[in-house]
């Protein structure tokens, strides 16, 4: 998702430094974000002097010294603690007293990842929604020790970004990933207790207004991706009962049915996607 | 403030109506339309259940002995309003969560007691008023009533909790999710008591502590308010 990201950031003009562990990630990265700039020119999004502008603000790198001077640095390495954690230390011996240091982690505290730090108060939550460049909301996380300063910051980077901040505190699930879960899980109850199909439910939804139904949905997202995110936010809440995952999505994972990547999910998939 | 839903459901009835079905209607049983005999009754009452059975009472009064009545499932099965009738196998349950204007399906189900004449009538009045029925089981709040409570429900524990206000929430879950609405804005489309009534009834059907209503949309059900009463007390 740093990719996305960095798009977001240089094609309003910052200059963004793409951090990856090795060469071979990083190339991945950089090729993904000159793929999705030379597609968005070529049906006519943006045009091709602001896609070549916006490329040529990124530098890659593989030396987190390379962050020296940067103003804010967003993480988004995969959801584990020590890893974050581990890049948080690092960073702070290589940037700027002032420099804000922010994460994209969705199913991970703010605080936790940040608790570690001589400033703790220089530390915030991202949240992009995938794909960056493409969705309008930014979850912007308080944790205990953020400053307003740097609440203040954040929101107005993301802003100039053309993305709408939302302020959030730093809880299980923020606010999309929480107030969603009943969406997936009282639609698996539905199915699980014998209410009604998962074809009439995304009817249904569908006829409401909602752009797909829960199940169409999980299938999209994934089987496994989305348990993961019911699980971390069940967990989150100490096993609240509303937070529940269903066995169904156990099976279904158990059963090595993820969803479209892998031609049959609640639905079955004629072609499974590159 | 009012019950939002009831403007909608007198809407409802004079679509049936115009449909050709001689139709009365309840949304609480003092609101009654008409003399009988009709030839359907559509009952909307979403309220304790002493009110729901004095409607229904009503009702039946009022119909013809060939007569379907519809009867919302907000917050209570069809098979338990169907046990409040002289003739419970004209009962056919019914969900239709506001808004709906631009709805084509409706949500429907048999009560255990209902006759198949009776269902099929439903089905003909519902066609006939521009909705096709998807048959659903038997449930409190069969589908679209208790996703979207669960969702206003959730959005309120949150706003309860400081994560975020009331209009944070909602703004976010539209940007975010992409749902045609907010979940605190949807809810109070329906009318935050008829919220409130579907948790309270999930939640005693179900008692585990998944349905139980947040401790703030309940007391703002109870005052009529809706969240934009917080802004000077949160």
């Amino acid at each position: 998702m740093g990719a996305g990201i960095a798009q977001v950031a240089a094609a309003s003009g910052d200059r963004v430094v793409l951090y990856d562990v090795g060469e071979g990630p990083l190339n991945v990265g950089l090729a993904r974000l000159r793929s999705a700039l030379e597609r968005a020119a070529a049906t006519g999004r943006i045009d091709s002097d602001a896609a070549a502008e916006t490329l040529a603000r990124v530098t890659g790198t593989t030396d987190l010294a390379s962050m020296a001077d940067a103003e804010l640095v967003i993480e988004a390495a995969p959801e584990r603690l020590d890893l974050k954690q581990d890049i948080y230390r690092q960073l702070e011996a290589v940037v700027d007293p002032e420099c804000v240091l922010a994460t994209n982690t969705s199913t991970l505290s703010v605080g936790a990842i940040a608790g570690q730090l001589a400033h703790p108060e220089r530390a915030c939550g991202l949240h992009f929604f995938n794909p960056a460049p493409a969705m309008p909301l930014v979850e912007v996380v308080k944790g205990f020790a953020t400053s307003m300063a740097v609440m203040d910051f954040a929101s107005e980077t993301v802003r100039g970004w053309g993305k709408t901040p939302i302020v959030v505190a730093d809880t299980p699930g923020f606010i999309v990933n929480r107030v969603a879960r009943p969406f997936y899980g009282e639609a698996l109850r539905l199915l699980g207790d014998g209410v009604a199909s998962a074809a009439d439910v995304d009817r249904l939804a569908r006829d409401a207004g909602f752009p797909m139904g829960p199940f169409e949905l999980m299938d999209l997202i994934g089987i496994d991706v989305n348990l993961a995110a019911a699980q971390s936010v069940y967990d989150g809440f100490f096993q609240d009962p509303r937070f529940r995952p269903h066995p169904i999505q156990r099976q279904m994972l158990d059963s090595g049915r993820l969803g479209r990547k892998s031609g049959e999910g609640y639905y079955r998939y004629d072609s499974v996607p590159a | 403030m009012g019950d939002p839903a009831a403007a909608s459901t007198a809407e409802l009835t004079d679509r049936l109506r115009g449909a050709g079905f001689d139709v009365v209607l309840a949304v609480e049983p003092t609101a009654l339309a008409g003399t009988g005999p009709f030839g359907a009754a559509v009952d909307d009452c979403v309220a304790d259940p002493e009110r729901k059975r004095a409607a229904l009472a009503h009702l039946e009064s009022q119909l013809g002995a060939d007569a379907p009545l519809l009867s919302s499932c907000h917050a209570v099965t069809a098979t338990q309003s169907a046990t409040q009738l002289k003739n419970p196998a004209r009962l056919v349950g019914y969900a239709l969560l506001p808004p709906w204007g631009a709805r084509s399906t409706v949500e429907c189900c048999r009560a255990i007691q209902t006759a198949d004449a009776f269902a099929g009538a439903a089905e003909r009045l519902w066609a006939a008023a521009g909705f096709e029925p998807v048959w659903v089981r038997d449930s409190i709040g069969l589908v679209l009533p208790r996703m979207v409570a669960c969702l206003a429900n959730e959005a309120a524990f949150a706003v309860m909790e400081h994560v975020a206000t009331p209009s944070d929430v909602d703004r976010a879950m539209e940007l975010g999710t992409r749902y045609p609405r907010g979940p605190l804005k949807w809810a109070e489309e329906v009318g935050l008591q008829r919220v409130v009534a579907t948790l309270d009834a999930l939640d005693s059907d179900c008692g585990d502590g998944r349905y139980r209503a947040a401790p703030l949309l309940r007391q703002l059900a109870l005052v009529g308010a809706d969240f934009s009463a917080l802004r000077g007390a949160a």
